[in-house]
């Protein structure tokens, strides 16, 4: 004789199942319909299960589903490495089926955050190879950045980027593509295969046309990867894209089994289930796995408004955020990031010294700008100190253009951003910067007389010691620029 | 009052299909009996000598009055009954379903007890009970399942 617990279909509406019977049923176990259609418990009340199905079939009065012995879980291991597949783990790239998924150890899709006492400090900065990220808005080993914005405001292209330029790190890249249609997902693939990043990346997708529990289970999927490969060591990006799908879905979700709308018409728990989702990334002890997990969740905005409950959730509980614009993306600023309203709450402290200077004098720079660029609306004769601040706020502005698809050494993104304020740029202009910026990068990359500032910029005390330097050069300088 | 009435109506009645049925035949003879003119019937033969079985005291518990409201609370117990699923590899007949019906009221000393009958061919023979969500299996097919190595084993002594 062989015992199992089963449970009979009580009411269905789309892909949400009510059931009877189950009596030991626990929340994220598994059920499985009499025609092999699966689904998870999502909640429990006294008398009823709810099963959210991520099978499509027939469910129909009566049917029989029967408990399963494993969880809501992946198997996870290297394996995945340069592979596409979706929350399940069911490989989308056509490059065959994962024969080890089966014997690899089982993850928990849902797992409570590690806590305080597995964590440490973030100290180690992560570069993007993106002039503005690394030297204005610096990123942790283990940060949680909001990167949010309008549509085609290029955060995709960005995040790309940010990926590409993740080679010979040693950083895994996970990205999870949720509720994206399908064609945006080969896309991707072919754009990170293309530039050589999909060997140290892993891709989690599911597309507009599945079914709201799968969408709504990508980011746990992607996220729990992310924990398998921290717990070996390793340092993780780790990219949401996007989490405003996902809390559509979730309301989706909720709605459809009957929890009280809130403010939006979001659930109560909406907060929760992001804030529960992110709190998993961090920088963590060597008694914990000893890697890190940096989170970039992306949050499409409408109308660059910030002010609505999934922006402002976000916000909350992210360590800071990027703000794309499409009107700057349209005047050719790459990335489109809003320098003054983005913030980076952690990333500071992983600067070194001299970078950090530099990023206070520029920030101070920028703002002096702003305030005379509105003086200089009311009166026509601007002072010869204002005019310079204006022109190095343009040269600088042209200095953080980056074409995509290219990653710039901290230490170059430092001395260029330096030059701006030398003698050397002092009355040139935003096209001499344009024209000679490839130029300038090259010949610190490679000039005898200008590589052991490149090669020794961390022997410089203050960002004031490093622009005389790069005064004395001048003639250099100015050679190479003929 | 009403529990009275369901245990005189389960005294003969051993599956939830046919306690469903029995409460519509009931409902609609009643109302005829009560409110109605004519005394035909467009009931089977079965459902009338069912019918005269409960006996004239049965049906003086009914009254203009409280009917609806008799038959609306037995609704609600019937949906409160949680029936012992029985599985079997053939399809039963009413006097076969009546007959084990009884047997399982006499094992598991359930006077009350309602069957909820199912088919299921891939069981083989034998039977497969499911009581408040345990599913136990006591057919061929589970039997063939506990002893599969056994038997491959056998059959590969007879291979040459």
């Amino acid at each position: 004789m062989n015992q199992q617990e089963i449970g009979y279909v009580a009411s269905s509406r789309d892909f949400l199942v009510n059931l009877d019977g189950l009596p030991t049923i626990h929340i994220n176990d598994m059920v499985e319909s009499d025609q092999g259609l699966r689904g998870w418990v999502n909640s429990l009340s006294a008398d009823t299960i709810e099963v959210l199905m991520v099978d499509e079939g027939n469910i129909f009065p009566k049917q029989l589903f029967k408990r399963l012995p494993t969880r809501l879980g992946i198997g996870v291991g290297d394996f995945l490495m340069g592979r596409a597949i979706n929350s399940l783990g069911i490989p989308i790239d056509g490059k065959g089926p994962l024969s080890k998924m089966k014997s690899a150890p089982l993850m928990e899709l849902e797992q409570a955050a590690p806590g305080i006492d597995s964590r440490q400090f973030i100290d180690r900065q992560f570069l993007t190879g993106i002039t503005l990220i690394d030297t204005l808005i610096p990123l942790g080993r283990g940060q949680r950045e909001l990167v949010m914005g309008d549509a085609h405001s290029g955060k995709t292209e960005f995040l790309i980027d940010v990926i590409v330029n993740q080679k010979g790190t040693g950083v895994i890249c996970i990205y999870a593509s949720i509720g994206k249609p399908a064609v945006s997902v080969r896309n991707l693939i072919d754009t990170l295969g293309a530039n050589g990043a999909l060997e140290y990346t892993i891709i989690i997708a599911t597309s507009s046309s599945e079914l709201a529990p799968l969408i709504f289970l990508t980011p746990k999927t992607a996220m729990t990867i992310a924990q398998y490969f921290q717990s070996k060591g390793k340092d993780v990006l780790l990219v949401l894209d996007d989490m405003g799908t996902h809390a559509k879905i979730y309301r989706e979700i909720a709605l459809l089994g009957n929890k009280p709308p809130g403010k939006e018409s979001y659930p109560g728990d909406t907060f929760y289930q992001q804030a529960h989702l992110l709190e998993r990334a961090g920088n963590f002890l060597p008694q914990a796995g000893g890697g890190s997990i940096t989170a970039l969740p992306v949050l499409e905005l409408n109308l660059s408004d910030f002010t609505t409950l999934i922006p402002t959730n976000l916000m909350s509980t992210t360590d800071g955020h990027l703000l794309f614009k499409s009107n700057l993306y349209s005047q050719g600023q790459r990335p489109a990031i809003d320098i003054a309203l983005s913030v980076s709450r952690v990333g500071r402290q992983t600067q070194d010294r001299l970078t950090n200077m530099l990023s206070l004098r520029i920030r101070s720079l920028l703002s002096s700008a702003q305030d005379l660029e509105t003086i200089s609306r009311f009166s026509s004769e601007l002072s010869a100190d204002s005019q310079l601040i204006l022109r190095r706020r343009d040269l600088l502005l042209e200095m953080l253009k980056q074409d995509p698809l290219t990653a710039i050494p901290l230490s170059i993104q430092v001395i260029l951003l330096s030059l701006v304020f030398t003698s050397f740029l002092g009355n040139k202009d935003r096209s001499f910067v344009e024209k000679y910026k490839k130029v300038l990068i090259e010949a610190f990359l490679k000039q005898p007389k200008l590589l052991p500032i490149t090669k020794f910029l961390d022997k410089f005390k203050s960002d004031e010691q490093l622009i005389r330097t790069l005064e004395g050069v001048e003639p250099v300088l100015a050679k190479i620029c003929q | 009052m009403d529990q009275q009435i369901l245990t005189t109506i389960l005294n003969d009645t051993f599956t939830v299909t046919q306690l469903k049925h029995r409460l519509v035949m009931l409902k609609s003879y009643l109302t005829k009996k009560l409110f109605g003119t004519s005394d035909e019937t467009n009931l089977e033969q079965t459902d009338l000598n069912w019918l005269s079985s409960l006996g004239e005291a049965f049906y003086q518990k009914f009254t203009k009055d409280n009917v609806y409201q008799i038959l609306n609370d037995l609704q609600t117990q019937t949906n409160q009954i949680v029936p012992l699923t029985i599985y079997l590899p053939f399809e039963v007949e009413q006097s076969s379903s009546a007959q084990i019906g009884s047997f399982a009221r006499t094992s598991f000393n359930h006077p009350t007890l309602l069957l909820e009958v199912r088919y299921d061919p891939t069981l083989i023979a034998g039977c497969a009970l499911s009581w408040k969500g345990i599913y136990r299996d006591y057919s061929l097919k589970a039997k063939i399942e506990d002893k599969k190595e056994e038997i491959l084993t056998t059959f590969k002594s007879f291979l040459r």
